[in-house]
This record gives C-alpha cells, sequence and structure tokens, in this order.
C-alpha cells in the first residue's frame, strides 16, 4: 500500500519549484550548463520516458560540450483533455514514485500540470528559464562565477514530428522554442527523424539527435491498451508505478478487476500467471 | 556492501526450488504448464522478465494451458560463451531479478554442473522434479503431469534450423516430448526461425511482441564497456549487484558505484549531474 507523495489536493498556492537534485556547482567550468525538460502526458510514466533521460546524459557527455545540472519531467494539465489522460493528481503521483527510488537526478515540476488552463510549451520552458536562470542566477563554476543554464527541451521523435506535421504547432511557438531553447530528440522506432526534421532545418544547429541503440517502442498507449485487455504491464513501468496503477484501478476497461495481492499475485502481473496459495500438496 | 542472495551451493546440498510451484488447478479442463527459460543470462534483462510475463497472457488467452510454474535455468560455465561471468553472478542476478516476483524462480541445478547439460537433460531434470518424483499437479480431473515447455526468444529457435548447431536428435527429443514457447524478437525472421521445424509446430507456440523491445544481455556487455547507463533495461538490484562486482567492465575498470561519494545510483549516465544538489 503506497502512501500519496502528493496532497491529496495539490494547489498552485504551495507550489514550489522542486530544486533538491539541481547541482549546486559544476564540475567543468568550460562546459555549458544544460537543463533538459520533458513535456508530455505520461499517463502513464514508462521505463522508456526514464531510458530517454539516461541516454540523453550519455550522448551529453561523450558528444557535446554541455554538462548537465539537471533534469525535470512536466507532465501536461488535465485541460490538454488528451485521450488515455489521467487525472493530473495521478499522473505526478505515478511520476515521483518512478524517479523517486529510481532516479538521483530527475525531478517531477507541478507547475504545469496543477494549472487549470493549459499552458504551451514554449510558456512551460519559459517557466523553467525564469526560475533556474533569473530567479537563481543560474549554476554556479568552480571558479565562483555563475552560469547561465541551457535550457532544453527532451523528446521523442514523435514529438518533434508533430512539429512538422501543418496545424499541429503555433509556428511562432516552434520558432520560439528552437531558437531560444533547442531540442535533445530520441530517436523511436516508427517514426522516421530525417522526415520529422525536415521543416525544422533552419533551426538544426539546436536540435541534437540521440539514436537509441536498444530499440525499444514502450509507449504509454500500449499500457493502457494492456491494462484493458487484462494484460501484464510489468518489467515496462517501474513497479511502484504499476501498483499505483492496480491500487486505484487506473486505465482498466470500466476500473475493472485488477491483480490485488490479497490473492498473492503481484500487481500488474500476468493473470495467466498462477496465484500462489494453492501451492501446498 | 554484499547483495549477494544465497549462500555458495554445491549439487550436495541442492534442492529443487517448489515455493512458487502451484500443486493444484481449479479449472477445469486445462493442462498445467511450466515453462523453462534457458539461457546464459548475462546478465538478466527486463526482456527476459517480460517473456515469461507475455508467456502467460498467451497461455491463457489462446491456449488450454494453466501455467502452474516458471523457472529460469541459467547455463553453466562449461558453455565457454563470450560475455559470461561466473555461473555464481549469473545465479545471484537472476534471483535479485526475480525476488519481486510471486510466480518466477531460479533453479541452479544446471549452473552446479561442471560439465555441459544439453537443454534436452535440463528439461528431463525438470520433468523429473515436478512429475515423477513430484507426483505432477491435482487437476478437477484428477492428477496430470504438467507440461514442460521451454520458454525462448525466436533467436534461439533460429539456432534451431542452423545446420550444425544442434544435434537433431536433441532438437526432435525437445520438440516431440515438451515443446516451445517462442516470443518474437525484433531481427529474427520467425517463418524463417521455423520453416526446418515444420513437423514439430502443433507443439510450438508463437507469441508476438506487442511491444518492439530488443534489449540484448549482448547490448547490456556493450554499454558497460563503453561506460554507458544501463539503467531501465535491467533490474534495479541487477544493476547495483554488477556494478558492485564490477563485471562487464573493459578492465574491471572503475564502477558508478555510490561508494565513490558522488551521489549517483549504480548504473546511472555519467553525464548526469551528481554531488551535493539544490
Amino acid at each position: 500500500m503506497s502512501a500519496p507523495v502528493v496532497a491529496k489536493n495539490p494547489t498552485t498556492d504551495n507550489y514550489t519549484f522542486p530544486v533538491n537534485r539541481l547541482k549546486k556547482q559544476m564540475d567543468n567550468p568550460e562546459k555549458t550548463p544544460l537543463a533538459l525538460i520533458a513535456c508530455g502526458s505520461f499517463s502513464p510514466i514508462t521505463y522508456l520516458h526514464l531510458r530517454m533521460f539516461e541516454m540523453c546524459a550519455d550522448f551529453a557527455r561523450f558528444s557535446t560540450d554541455f554538462e548537465i545540472v539537471g533534469g525535470w519531467i512536466s507532465p501536461v494539465s488535465d485541460a490538454y483533455k488528451k485521450t488515455g489522460l489521467a487525472k493530473a493528481a495521478h499522473r505526478i503521483n505515478m511520476c515521483q514514485l518512478a524517479v523517486d527510488q529510481g532516479s538521483s537526478w530527475i525531478m517531477i515540476d507541478t507547475w504545469e500540470p496543477l494549472r487549470e488552463e493549459y499552458t504551451v510549451t514554449a510558456e512551460v520552458l519559459d517557466h523553467f528559464n525564469a526560475e533556474i536562470n533569473d530567479v537563481r542566477g543560474g549554476v554556479e563554476t568552480s571558479d565562483g562565477a555563475k552560469k547561465k543554464v541551457h535550457i532544453a527541451l527532451l523528446a521523442g521523435a514523435d514529438l518533434i514530428q508533430t512539429m512538422s506535421t501543418p496545424g499541429v504547432w503555433a509556428p511562432e511557438d516552434i520558432d520560439y522554442i528552437l531558437r531560444n531553447f533547442g531540442a535533445f530528440i530520441v530517436e523511436r522506432s516508427g517514426t522516421d527523424i530525417d522526415e520529422a526534421l525536415s521543416t525544422l532545418q533552419q533551426w538544426k544547429d539546436n536540435i541534437y539527435v540521440i539514436q537509441q541503440l536498444v530499440q525499444n517502442d514502450i509507449s504509454s498507449t500500449k499500457i493502457r491498451l494492456f491494462r484493458r485487455r487484462d494484460m501484464s504491464i510489468r518489467y515496462l513501468v517501474p513497479e511502484p508505478v504499476v501498483h499505483y496503477i492496480e491500487e486505484h484501478s487506473l486505465y482498466g476497461d470500466d476500473g475493472g478487476s485488477s491483480t490485488h495481492e490479497k490473492d498473492g499475485k503481484k500487481p500488474g502481473e500476468s493473470l495467466g500467471a498462477p496465484t500462489p496459495g494453492s501451492s501446498s500438496t | 556492501m554484499a547483495t549477494d542472495t544465497t549462500p555458495t551451493l554445491t549439487l550436495d546440498d541442492y534442492q529443487f526450488p517448489t515455493a512458487r510451484l502451484r500443486r493444484r488447478i481449479t479449472s477445469k479442463d486445462r493442462t498445467p504448464l511450466v515453462l523453462i527459460a534457458c539461457g546464459s543470462f548475462s546478465p538478466i534483462t527486463f526482456l527476459h522478465l517480460r517473456m515469461f510475463e507475455m508467456a502467460a497472457d498467451y497461455a491463457r488467452f489462446n491456449t488450454e494451458f494453466e501455467v502452474v510454474g516458471a523457472y529460469l535455468s541459467c547455463v553453466g560455465d562449461a558453455y565457454k560463451k563470450t560475455g559470461l561471468v561466473k555461473a555464481e553472478h549469473r545465479v545471484n542476478m537472476c534471483s535479485l531479478a526475480v525476488a519481486g516476483s510471486s510466480w518466477l524462480s531460479v533453479d541452479p541445478w544446471e549452473a552446479l554442473h561442471e560439465e555441459y547439460l544439453e537443454t534436452a537433460k535440463v528439461l528431463d531434470h525438470f520433468h523429473q522434479e515436478i512429475n515423477v518424483e513430484g507426483g505432477g499437479v491435482e487437476t478437477p480431473e484428477g492428477r496430470k503431469e504438467a507440461k514442460i515447455a521451454l520458454l525462448a526468444g525466436a533467436d534461439l529457435i533460429q539456432t534451431m534450423s542452423t545446420p550444425g548447431v544442434w544435434d537433431p536428435k536433441d532438437i526432435d527429443y525437445i520438440l516431440k516430448n515438451f515443446g516451445a514457447f517462442i516470443v518474437e524478437r525484433t531481427g529474427t525472421d520467425i517463418d524463417e526461425a521455423l520453416s526446418t521445424l515444420q513437423p514439430y509446430t502443433p507443439n510450438i507456440f508463437v507469441i508476438q511482441q506487442l511491444v518492439q523491445n530488443d534489449i540484448s544481455s549482448t547490448k547490456i556487455r556493450l554499454f558497460r564497456r563503453r561506460d554507458m547507463s544501463i539503467r531501465y533495461l535491467v533490474p534495479e538490484p541487477v544493476v547495483n549487484y554488477i556494478e558492485e562486482h564490477n563485471l562487464y567492465d573493459e578492465d574491471g575498470a572503475a564502477s558508478t558505484s555510490s561508494a565513490d561519494g558522488k551521489g549517483k545510483m549504480a548504473g546511472e549516465s555519467k553525464g548526469a549531474p551528481s554531488g551535493l544538489k539544490g
């Protein structure tokens, strides 16, 4: 039985920008400090979302002059009204469960999801820029100076594909985001990255493409599909998130039956797996 | 801070693990099924664990089998395959990986042998333990033998249809007496893999992967050699174990263990921020 990690009715009143895992001081004053912001529905968060951050960290270290100082997940607000969107409080809780024990550097920002109105991504990035650079003056280097942190979007190629699809994004927003911030894009099976980047050529210097060495297309859509079909989601999402989904009957057909721990199976395990308790001969 | 699980085992003190094996089913007209995954598991990954979950879903929805148990059987050190670390480590990592499961078990019997054991012999061992000595499984239609079947990725089946790899007698023995649940794998043409195994197809069940996933132990080892993150590809306790024992490093080189005081968790990307925060 997991304890709630967010207050039952979180409000914007008691909001503070999370910095508990923000690096206090850079290791290398020559590098440019970088903050990664992943925007999305996260309904639910999956291992692939978490892998994105790890892959980007490897990429930044091996292929760029950036030094990552923090990573944040910013779940979209309920106003977005996308299919399969569980309530913001649940999505925040699941994200928090995923990173609490499961990561040492990723944080969950609740500013965007707690707002009642929908916030465009450009504004979300502005918010991070304001909190990190305006309010805090950036990050310290080892010689005592403070450096402005480069804020960038971290996303899968599918999100970038929407940017090159006419009518989805406001062109001014695309320009604003890619010119002032930039993006780290993780390749995704099923998305032609070249096609996705084709209409974004003028900003290509600010777009970094990370290849997935492990083909992986765990998607939240599939997690929700599996749940509706009573199929196992174990090992696709972190265990505490599996528990949470079961306990709150999320994504089931009609809040359908769950493999409650009282019949001995662990939440999220296949219903085809044996139920312990009748093992005695 | 050791995370070793069981103390060093020998064949003398070996006991077949039955704690998570069901001895009775209540559904009518179902045949009890035990899934056996044989492999190197160097190291075990989330995809290995997913295989079991997928097979259980498949059995429930598409067959008249009812799963009563599942085992991981690590190959012994005599196999001498690239990338194989000591059997003891591999068994420990598997045990850590299934600790949180209610139905997956690790059987160290195969790994405890100094000589290499053919898969056919390993399956015989399970049949012996579960059906011959264990007396099978109680069903509404009386005592039944549990069907023992191999659980594997399509890559393993592909080796069965590659000339010279398997002894044809073993293939015949396994597929005739036991059977196989095969999980489709990106990069393997399943039809091609099954092409020369036509006579056995009624005993071969093909499970489609609805999530394309090619986490492989080979890639995990590659990432480790390149100092790259393996987090979220293998279970966290396994990441910790690999770090603590310096497994799969280029030359046992420095690892991102939390002992270096940098505050990062084991296996995390070295490009991720570490150290004092906030």
